[in-house]
């Protein structure tokens, strides 16, 4: 027995060979695991290999395949680990202890894990990694969907069954678990042996980062990453393929033609500007034509990619569009345009993507164009100006610009007085908290978005360009905008931030995320938008008329029985908060919450909000006690 | 590697998610569920057909009854939400809406078998304004608390507009009908 500890000590037989080893010895399965961990602190953590070059991108390191993982992980340029843990991922964690450069941090759902992971991601444009428990996994996929909506990079591991028992339906083993990622991600892979491991990673972040980006799943089983092995652990950036593909010069030119002809073009504009970093070049495009300015509608889209004061910005598309009327030329640029319908027959639709899947998916398209929306943009920009004069182009931008610049100005004004007539609406409406959160907050704060019924206040802020940042998930799977939060502050911690969620969507989320901001001490204000409802969802069950409609019974929506104190609730988990019970109290209490965050700590405001739409004022929800079904009182 | 994009895996579940009301979602069945030649003539008519259809049918609207400070509401939370109409629009259309979907115009049909009410003060108020926009059986087959009644019928006058029931006329109806319908909060 001595020997086989030895040879263990010495990296000389993996942990399951010492398993094995101390069972032919006739120590029973417990005792010899026990043995196993009481031994680990003594095992030397990954070592690399003294003959490699330190600085070089590749080197050899020996150790437990958690060692090598950790090792890879830095090489990829991880510096957090979002993760909650599992025992099968002990040696992972393990090596850890002795890594400075990497931080944990922990969620204590995986879907807010995930959700955090994408803040992080949409804020920092990094891939980020995320391990949890393998029965975990399940949890991270309501997340993961909008991950995968978005196109947003992510690396999803868990630690796998042990191979030698793997398919036993044992203990959390369920056969092809991997499988369940498969329709929401890009890759997914079960690692092989410790020394595969080194590689299937940067694989993953390979494809998981490669535009169109997306989620990859990684299964690690529990056995290789407590093997020793010696593998080479190689810099991410030797495989790295830049996607920044400049466009087919004929169709830009193609497009280029079309819209200078057109009478009355449209500008569309998507995350992949945003992606691709092309807001300004975007700007210029479309000042260049005096050319208006729409996006996706509703939460189709997570980034506002123009600047929304712009006063060619008309806000969200619509199927037919009033101003500008007779449109005859749409230039989508970078945007899904998920509802083909919304293209007229008749228009001339022109688009450009980084996506060859989803460009001319469904709209009849007449340019399509694959490219990098910097360089297709900007190679736009160069072909309109040597197809026309200066004077030319002034001649088509200068009565667009001014009829559109007319028609925002107008509208924009038209809002205000329309939002400052509900100043004194009590409970607060959400056009006085948009005009409130664009006073107090500062000009390059970030806002995370995820209060359906509150998307109206947007018209009352700024964002894009050098105003506020914006982000929101496509995916519509609630639970987001409260952990997503925490992760774009991970990544801006010198910005404000902000997030701002229903009341619904908080509860898909939370309250687990709150644990994360205090632990990390994330200085974030939190709002919930506390309308005690799912306001819109009923909005939208009754716009079919149907039974509830007719009666006036919303036999689904309501939430305010039993009326959730969040305020309180942030405090169980050490985070301070106040309830905003009256329109008068918002300004000061978002003063507070300044202060608290100015001072390192998240701060919560439960604001009491309107209702608003058909059968708003009703609190009737159907009557029904589990309680009274007794007929004994246990 | 098994990727699957391009392989049509990608599923849209947002249509499920955008039955529409709110921001600019299209959702073909819904706008293609009231024809614009059944709306009833009149000034608007013509606005209230192309503003209104981008993302909603008419079914809702035509079948709605509302004063003219509820429309209101309705129209300025729809121009908020994306609608295009100019303030003078917006008057045209709010004025059209509440003038053919108003109180009085064929009131709304639950469905929900009404008994008569039964008598007490504020009977006939209850009879004379709540009926105007819809059935009693949507009354009468309900249990409301106090609280709730007074809400509810406190709501109800404020979108009719001013001088349409006076504050004590409110209360005697919430009272009315909190003594007849009431239930207690639990
Ligand atoms: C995970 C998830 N479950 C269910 C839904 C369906 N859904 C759509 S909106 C909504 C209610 C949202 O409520 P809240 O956030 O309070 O929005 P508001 O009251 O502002 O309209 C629900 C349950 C969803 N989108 N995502
Ligand atoms: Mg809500």
């Amino acid at each position: 027995m001595k020997n086989l500890i030895k040879q263990y000590l010495d990296s000389r037989i993996s942990r399951r060979q010492l398993l094995s080893g101390l069972g032919t010895l006739g120590v029973t399965a417990a005792a010899a695991n026990s043995m196993a961990q009481s031994l680990a602190p003594f095992l030397p953590a990954a070592a690399a290999d003294a003959s490699a070059d330190a600085s070089s991108a590749s080197r050899s390191i020996k150790g437990t395949g958690g060692a090598l993982l950790v090792a890879q992980l830095k090489a990829s340029g991880i510096e957090h680990i979002f993760f909650n843990p599992s025992s099968g991922a002990a040696p992972f964690f393990d090596a850890l202890v002795d890594e400075s450069g990497m931080h944990l941090i922990k969620a204590l759902q995986e879907g807010a894990l995930v959700a955090m992971a994408d803040g992080y991601a949409k804020a920092s444009g990094k891939t980020p990694f995320v391990i949890c428990a393998r029965p975990g996994f399940p949890n991270s996929m309501t997340q993961l969907y909008n991950v995968w909506k978005d196109e947003i990079p992510m690396v999803v591991a868990v630690d796998y069954v042990n191979r030698a028992t793997l398919g036993e339906d044992g203990f959390e083993d369920a056969d092809h678990l991997e499988s369940i990622a498969h329709p929401i991600t890009k890759w997914n892979w079960v690692a092989q042996s410790a020394e595969k491991i080194p590689e299937v990673t940067r694989r993953a972040f390979k494809f998981a980062s490669t535009m169109p980006s997306g989620p990859v799943f990684l299964a690690y089983p529990e056995d290789i990453l407590d093997d020793e092995a010696q593998a080479a652990v190689i810099d991410q950036a030797k495989f790295a393929v830049s996607m920044k593909v400049r466009p087919d010069p004929d169709l830009v030119e193609k497009a280029a033609r079309m819209l200078l002809e057109a009478q009355s073009p449209l500008l569309y504009v998507g995350d992949e500007v945003a992606r691709c970093g092309a807001q300004k070049d975007v700007v210029e495009l479309a000042e260049l034509l005096g050319v208006p300015v729409t996006r996706d509608g509703g939460t189709i889209g997570w980034s506002k990619s123009f600047p929304t004061q712009h006063p060619l910005y008309l806000g969200a598309a619509l199927r037919e569009m009033r101003y500008p009327a007779h449109v005859d030329v749409t230039l989508n640029l970078g945007s899904r345009l998920s509802y083909g319908e919304r293209i007229q027959p008749g228009i001339k639709l022109i688009q450009v993507r980084m996506d060859p899947t989803n460009l001319a998916r469904t709209a009849p398209t007449d340019v399509a164009i694959f490219g990098d929306l910097k360089f297709t943009t900007a190679d736009l920009v160069a072909a309109l100006r040597s197809m026309a004069t200066a004077d030319r182009l002034r001649q088509i931008s200068q009565d667009r610009t001014a009829k559109t610049h007319e028609y925002t100005a107008t509208m924009r004004k038209f809002r205000e007085s329309l939002g400052r007539e509900t100043w004194n609406h009590s409970p607060v409406s959400f056009e006085r908290l948009g005009m409130e959160l664009e006073s107090a907050l500062d000009k390059d704060a970030c806002v995370i978005a995820e209060s359906d019924s509150g998307r109206k206040m947007e018209d009352f802020m700024s964002f894009g360009g050098s105003d506020k940042q914006y982000f929101t998930t496509t995916g519509a799977a609630l639970g987001w905008g409260l952990p997503a939060a925490f992760g774009v502050k991970l990544a801006h911690p010198d910005l404000q931030v902000v997030s701002v969620v229903g009341d619904g969507a908080f509860l898909f989320a939370g309250p687990q995320p709150l644990w994360s901001y205090a632990r990390y001490k994330a200085p974030v204000t939190l709002i919930v938008c506390n309308n005690r409802s799912y306001n819109n969802e009923r909005n939208r069950i009754w716009n079919v008329g149907g039974r509830q409609f007719q009666t006036g019974r919303d036999m689904t929506c309501y939430l305010g029985d039993p009326d959730i104190d969040y305020a309180k609730l942030a405090s169980g988990f050490g985070v301070e908060g106040e309830i905003v019970a009256e329109p008068a109290q918002l300004k000061p209490a978002l003063e507070r919450a300044k202060r608290a965050t100015a001072d390192g700590r998240p701060y919560l405001l439960d604001v009491h909000i309107e209702r608003n739409g058909i059968g708003a004022a009703s609190t009737w929800h159907p009557p029904y006690s589990v309680a009274d079904l007794r007929t004994r009182k246990v | 590697m098994r990727s699957n994009k391009g392989f049509g895996f990608r599923t849209h579940l947002w249509p499920l998610f955008a039955l529409c009301f709110v921001a600019p979602i299209f959702v073909s069945p819904i706008w293609a569920q009231a024809p614009a030649n059944a709306l009833p003539a009149g000034t608007g008519k013509d606005l209230v057909a192309v503003a209104c259809t981008q993302c909603h049918g008419l079914k809702l609207i035509m079948s709605l009854r509302d004063g003219p400070v509820g429309w209101r509401h309705f129209v300025n939370d729809m121009i908020l939400r994306g609608a295009q109409l100019n303030p003078q629009e917006a008057d045209t259309v709010a004025q059209y809406l509440a003038q053919n979907f108003g109180p009085g115009t064929s009131p709304m049909q639950s469905g929900l078998k009404s008994e008569p009410l039964p008598p007490g003060d504020g009977e006939k108020l209850v009879e004379s304004h709540c009926a105007l926009c819809h059935d009693l059986g949507r009354i009468t087959t309900i249990a409301r608390s106090k609280e709730e009644w007074n809400n509810t019928v406190g709501n109800m006058m404020a979108r009719a507009g001013t001088n349409v029931a006076t504050q004590d006329e409110i209360l005697a109806m919430a009272s009315y009908l909190a003594a007849h319908f009431g239930r207690k909060l639990s």
